[in-house]
């Protein structure tokens, strides 16, 4: 494979890589941008969208419903989520700080619940289509790789169909811009959140579904990927949409050619690096403004 | 209309509104006077349900609204233009508009252009920057804005905060016009302002709030008159 060819390699698995984080971290900001806390448990959410499809698979569904029902689970288990975890605490006035405390409590029983019920053993889902991998100057591309690029692209612009056009999506703008006003018109910030929380467990889920068939699935698949989407959400800004999908690429990208021109032990480290990096320099991050209503 | 006992607010530890008794007849203008720290913001803000009163009752209709968040308020039929506008920034002069229309948007879509119409018959420069964002409106126009976005939402009792802060006379007198006309067709209306001047030329009646409390309760007319009020607020001795 000549230097190019590898490159472009390199690209390639970012890119994939960089999709699903961008869709983990579109999750958090919207969450955040709506409710004011992060939800550090959805990484969860991506290991149960890949192992209980997996599961409702090999239980004898077809695979398309597999996917929807996995996804309806996850999206179930926010909204449960929400109402049983966020809402009380909120009720008593608890502080940002609980709140997300409290995400991260869930996010450890969902891991646990995970390990008693499939153990530390990898699943495998199979990839979405037969089709064989093929090159592109040189460079391996797996099909699945597209389903999950598509995934993304496909999601990018529902959301942005959804808050740019529709009446509720303008009333979620609204209350994120405004909430005092927004309460005002009769909007309910409270009804947004349960609102947020079902909608990013299925946009988890269904990120997980899609990476299943590259990385395997383990109980503890989403808590990286979860960890790195945070840090793809903080190098965009925070509160950006635009900025989670640039981050979540920019990071891919780079783990991939850590990884491939330095060495696979820097995977993980990378991200870390990074975050510490924007703490540091850039706390705003690369697209701007830490301030609510962009 | 609206009839309200013994209201009692406190905003952190202190007590800013103190066992307020009063009511609201259909169809009349209300001025809430006095000064900063008074208690006016939070007179209004409490009837729109933003703070939740510690005593006392709020009964709107037959209704009691007590204690009931923002979101239903509104749907009782009280919408309150708040101080500083509060625009959503970012949105546009028409999704301003149509989401000040959010708690009845469902029986309301059909007719969402015809209620646009009315507003922007009521304030026509508002219709040449429909397509703008809120943010880039003048200060005279952001409040013509706010003042469309409450209508929206179609009130029995429209509370307006503060309307004339921060714009010039000319500003004011339109503004203030406007809701002398809307009076004419029937619009129940509480108006706190600190420009005492302006809101006693449009009001039937008034109160002058001092330290959580009123002090004073008359007409428009005979506040107008009195000396107290020419020294304290209208800056004539």
């Amino acid at each position: 494979m000549s230097p190019e060819s590898q490159l472009l390699q390199y690209l390639i698995s970012g890119l994939t890589l960089g999709s699903i984080y961008a869709l983990i971290a579109i999750g958090l900001v919207v969450t955040f941008n709506i409710t004011g806390i992060f939800n550090l448990a959805l990484g969860e959410f991506v290991t149960l969208g890949a192992l209980v499809s997996i599961a409702l698979y090999a239980a004898g569904l077809p695979l398309i419903a597999a996917f929807a029902l996995a996804v309806l689970i996850a999206a179930a288990l926010g909204a449960v989520m929400e109402r049983t975890a966020i809402h009380p605490a909120r009720k008593a006035n608890a502080t940002i700080l609980t709140l997300v405390i409290i995400t991260i409590g869930v996010g450890i029983a969902i891991r646990g619940a995970s390990l008693l019920i499939w153990g530390t053993h990898p699943y495998i889902l199979p990839p979405f289509s037969e089709h064989a991998p093929f090159t592109v100057a040189g460079a391996v591309v797996i099909p699945q790789s597209l389903w999950v690029l598509g995934l993304a692209v496909v999601c990018v612009a529902a959301l942005f169909a959804f808050f740019e056009f529709t009446y509720l999506g303008k009333a979620v703008r609204a209350c994120v811009m405004n909430r005092t006003a927004a309460r005002l018109v009769g909007i309910n910030p409270q009804r947004l959140s349960l609102a947020a929380f079902t909608a990013t467990g299925a946009l988890g889920a269904l990120a997980g579904i899609f990476v299943a068939p590259i990385t395997f699935a383990t109980y503890d698949m989403g808590f990286m990927l979860g960890l790195k989407a945070f840090v793809a959400a903080i190098l965009g800004g925070v509160t950006n949409v635009p900025g989670a999908i640039i981050g979540g690429f920019l990071l891919g990208i780079l783990e991939a050619f850590g990884v491939g021109l330095v060495g696979s032990g820097l995977k993980d480290g990378l991200a870390m690096i990074v975050m510490i990096l924007v703490m540091l320099i850039r706390p705003t991050g690369i697209l701007g403004a830490f301030r609510r209503g962009a | 209309m609206l009839a309200v006992k013994d209201l009692t607010v406190f905003r952190g530890h202190i007590r800013v509104l103190n066992g307020l008794t009063f009511s609201v007849s259909a169809g009349e203008i209300v001025a809430v006077l006095g000064a900063n720290g008074a208690g006016k913001s939070t007179l209004v803000g409490a009837l729109a349900g933003l703070y939740p009163p510690a005593a006392g009752e709020i009964v709107f209709q037959n209704r009691n609204l007590t204690g009931r968040p923002p979101e239903a308020v509104v749907h009782a039929g009280i919408s309150l233009v708040p101080e500083h506008r509060q625009l959503f920034a970012g949105l546009t002069v028409r999704d301003n508009l149509i989401l000040g229309a959010y708690h009845r948007y469902r029986d309301a879509k059909k007719e969402l252009p015809r209620l646009l119409e009315d507003v922007y018959r009521l304030f026509p420069a508002l219709r040449e920057k429909q397509e703008k964002p809120a943010q880039t409106l003048s200060g005279g126009l952001q409040q013509m804005l706010a003042i469309g976005r409450g209508l929206m939402a179609d009130p029995r009792l429209l509370l307006l905060d503060e309307p004339s802060m921060g714009l010039a006379p000319l500003v004011v007198r339109e503004i203030m016009t406007t809701l002398s006309g809307l009076r004419a067709k029937g619009q129940t209306i509480i108006l706190a302002e600190q420009n005492a001047h302006a809101a006693l030329k449009i009001a039937d009646r008034a109160w002058v709030l001092e330290r959580g409390c009123i002090a004073l309760s008359d007409t428009a007319e005979n506040l107008r008159q009195d000396a107290r009020i020419q020294a304290a607020y209208l800056g004539r001795s």
